[in-house]
């Protein structure tokens, strides 16, 4: 999904965005400080897109063949672990800490384990998914007394 | 006056918590740092929710000790799989690994250890000596020289860190760009970006660093079912802890090799971003041409593994003091002690160390002791610590993630933080892949406010001659070392380009 080609091309489009917001407000602090360095970035970017063209480092078709990025995205298993802790932060607000906390333990192994047919979970990591998560809770609840839900 | 200073700073660590953290800052850092990729500023980031919660000392102190753990940690899996747990391992793995193949891993792990202690000890006491000193000459630097020491900092780090000196330039001009999100220096709001209120302040420090270097890490290992692949590896050897201490002889005899690592470690600790790699490689080197039979080198010399060990572990002191004196972090781990002085309102610099003498002497105190409980708890753990090389990933990645972002939430209630170091943990996974250092990211995001203000402050002091500011030695040796650093690989690669 991401090669050496599209990496300076997203940070070069971030810093534009800023840019532009920056220039947008106009105010004479940020042209002191904040333009300069997003102008060095631009124009550090363009010259690694160039190299990395130079040298056919990078692959431009693929950073736009969207079935390739579909299937990336399907099959990483960095992407579904991601997907995963976003689960865990929407449903946060929703569901007590320590019951979402030994879900995502119990969980976790079938996303990371890359061997489908290995075994989920054991009872002796159930067992530890629960004492973790409760610990856990339980220091922080106890440090600080925060509203852990 | 000195002696008042010293007793107040003894006084300050004469508590049972100060104890605690550094029994259980070590331990932390043994364990996570004998994994290979966890290194100590992992276990340190992963730990950095926790100092909320502490008095100031006692958190410096457990950071400090996780970071020492993680170091010493990082040699025992290079001595005994030939996989360094941390970067700065490299050059133990060379003599330590042929060691263990040779049947004497003991004696490696001895050594290694005993060195750890050596190095830490010596980098602490001569960053004891130093402080006073550096602090007064840091203290009549203008924010020219600030600016260009910071900006030198980070060409430091571009041109040491990365492959591409290109992309870790741009690594820390972004740094520099995300330090500028929200209320500018003077306190003006800069800009409302993406429309989020809750960037009006800037990137949240602690969730950034935590993404950036311990998430990001984590991300690396999802999809393999071990750290360590144990195909291919033979047996682990087992350590004995009555055999490591049996190595404490032999070691005496080599004090003249450790003190040179531990001297040259500290040396280069000071240089901002030079690192532990950096020390142990450059010490392993010199100790190489220098030794009688350099030849033994590689081939499971006992003179390797402790220029290596002293080297890595006195490059912290060297760091620290850095850190402490002009508020530069070198490091990732020094930057995660830097933000652990900046959870408590503690800005390190030369008026921080004029008005906090006792408090700066309790920290090398505290790292004296340190290194002395190092060596009793080290070869404690080695036995246990061997074991957890090859912890399964499906259990290791999502209980680290579990705690951190417990600690991350606890902090303000907000899982907005959540989401930023996650946001970030996918940025330095995504950037160390394609060779953009994180790190770099990370040390601009830190120097950019000093950078800012001190601009600021030129734009008042020296509107009308600018041309002085290029009179101030300071400002001169940096930019010889700018040209320098940048110059050398361009040359070298039209040099390989024939």
């Amino acid at each position: 999904m991401l090669n050496s080609f599209s990496l300076p091309v997203m940070i070069g489009a971030v810093t534009a965005y800023y840019l532009y917001e920056i220039i947008k407000l106009n105010s004479r602090f940020n042209y002191n400080f904040v333009v300069p360095v997003a102008v060095i970035i631009l124009i550090f970017c363009v010259i690694e897109v160039v190299n990395v063209l130079r040298r056919r480092e990078g692959d431009f078709s693929a950073a736009i063949d969207v079935r390739k990025i579909v299937n990336t995205i399907l099959h990483a298993p960095e992407v579904r672990f991601g997907a995963m802790v976003v689960a865990f932060l929407v449903l946060f607000d929703f569901v007590p800490f320590v019951v979402l906390s030994i879900a995502f333990l119990l969980l976790s192994p079938l996303l990371v384990a890359r061997d489908p047919a290995a075994p989920l979970v054991s009872w002796k990591w159930a067992v530890m998914s629960v004492v973790i998560a409760g610990s856990t809770y339980a220091t922080f609840k106890m440090l600080l007394d925060a509203p852990l839900y | 006056m000195f002696i008042d200073n010293l007793a107040e700073a003894i006084d300050l660590l004469t508590n049972w918590q100060v104890f605690a953290a550094i029994i259980i800052g070590l331990v932390t850092g043994l364990l996570l740092g004998a994994i290979p990729g966890i290194t100590g500023g992992v276990a340190m980031a992963v730990s950095l929710t926790i100092c909320y919660y502490l008095d100031p000392i006692v958190a410096i102190m457990f950071l400090s000790a996780t970071y020492t753990g993680g170091i010493t940690g990082g040699s025992i899996s290079a001595i005994l799989l030939n996989m360094p747990g941390s970067p700065g391992s490299v050059a133990t793995a060379i003599d330590g690994f042929q060691m263990t193949r040779q049947g004497r891993h003991n004696y490696a792990l001895g050594l290694a250890l005993f060195s750890s202690v050596a190095g830490t000890f010596l980098s602490y006491l001569l960053m004891g000596l130093a402080l006073i000193p550096v602090t007064g000459w840091v203290s009549n630097m203008g924010p020219a020289d600030r600016i260009a020491v910071a900006v030198t900092a980070l060409l430091v780090l571009a041109a040491l860190r990365g492959k591409h000196l290109l992309r870790s330039l741009i690594a820390c001009a972004f740094g520099l760009l995300l330090s500028t999100l929200g209320t500018s220096q003077n306190g003006v709001l800069r800009s409302e970006f993406l429309d989020m209120p809750m960037l009006f302040d800037g990137l949240p420090l602690v969730p950034t660093i935590i993404g950036l270097l311990a998430f990001s890490e984590l991300l690396n290992f999802i999809g393999k079912p071990f750290v360590v692949d144990q195909s291919g590896q033979s047996e682990l050897a087992k350590p004995s802890v009555r055999e490591i201490y049996a190595s404490f002889g032999d070691w005496a005899k080599r004090w003249k090799t450790a003190l040179f690592g531990g001297l040259i470690g500290f040396i280069v600790g000071v240089i901002p971003a030079a690192g532990s790699s950096i020390a142990s490689l450059f010490a392993y080197g010199q100790a190489k041409s220098l030794s009688k039979h350099p030849e033994q080198f590689g081939e499971g010399a006992p003179d390797g593994v402790v220029v290596a060990e002293s080297a890595n572990n006195g490059s912290e002191g060297g760091a620290m003091l850095t850190t402490l004196a002009l508020g530069i972090p070198g490091s990732g781990a020094s930057a995660i002690l830097l933000s652990g002085f900046l959870i408590f309102g503690l800005v390190p610099g030369p008026v921080w160390i004029a008005n906090n003498i006792p408090f700066a002497y309790s920290v090398v105190i505290g790292n004296l002791l340190q290194a002395v409980l190092l060596a009793v708890i080290g070869a404690m753990m080695v036995a246990r610590i061997a074991s957890i090389i090859y912890v399964p990933v499906k259990y290791l990645a999502p209980a680290l993630v579990i705690v951190s972002s417990a600690g991350m939430f606890a902090l303000r209630g907000s899982v907005f933080d959540i989401c930023i170091a996650w946001l970030f943990a996918y940025v330095g996974y995504i950037f160390k892949k394609y060779d953009y250092p994180p790190i770099g990211v990370l040390l601009g995001l830190m120097l950019g406010p000093t950078i800012e203000s001190e601009i600021y402050r030129i734009g008042i002091i020296y509107s009308d001659d600018y041309a002085s500011l290029f009179t101030r030695p300071v400002v001169v040796v940096s930019i010889v070392v700018a040209f320098i650093l940048l110059g050398l690989p361009m040359l070298r690669n039209r040099k390989a380009k024939g």
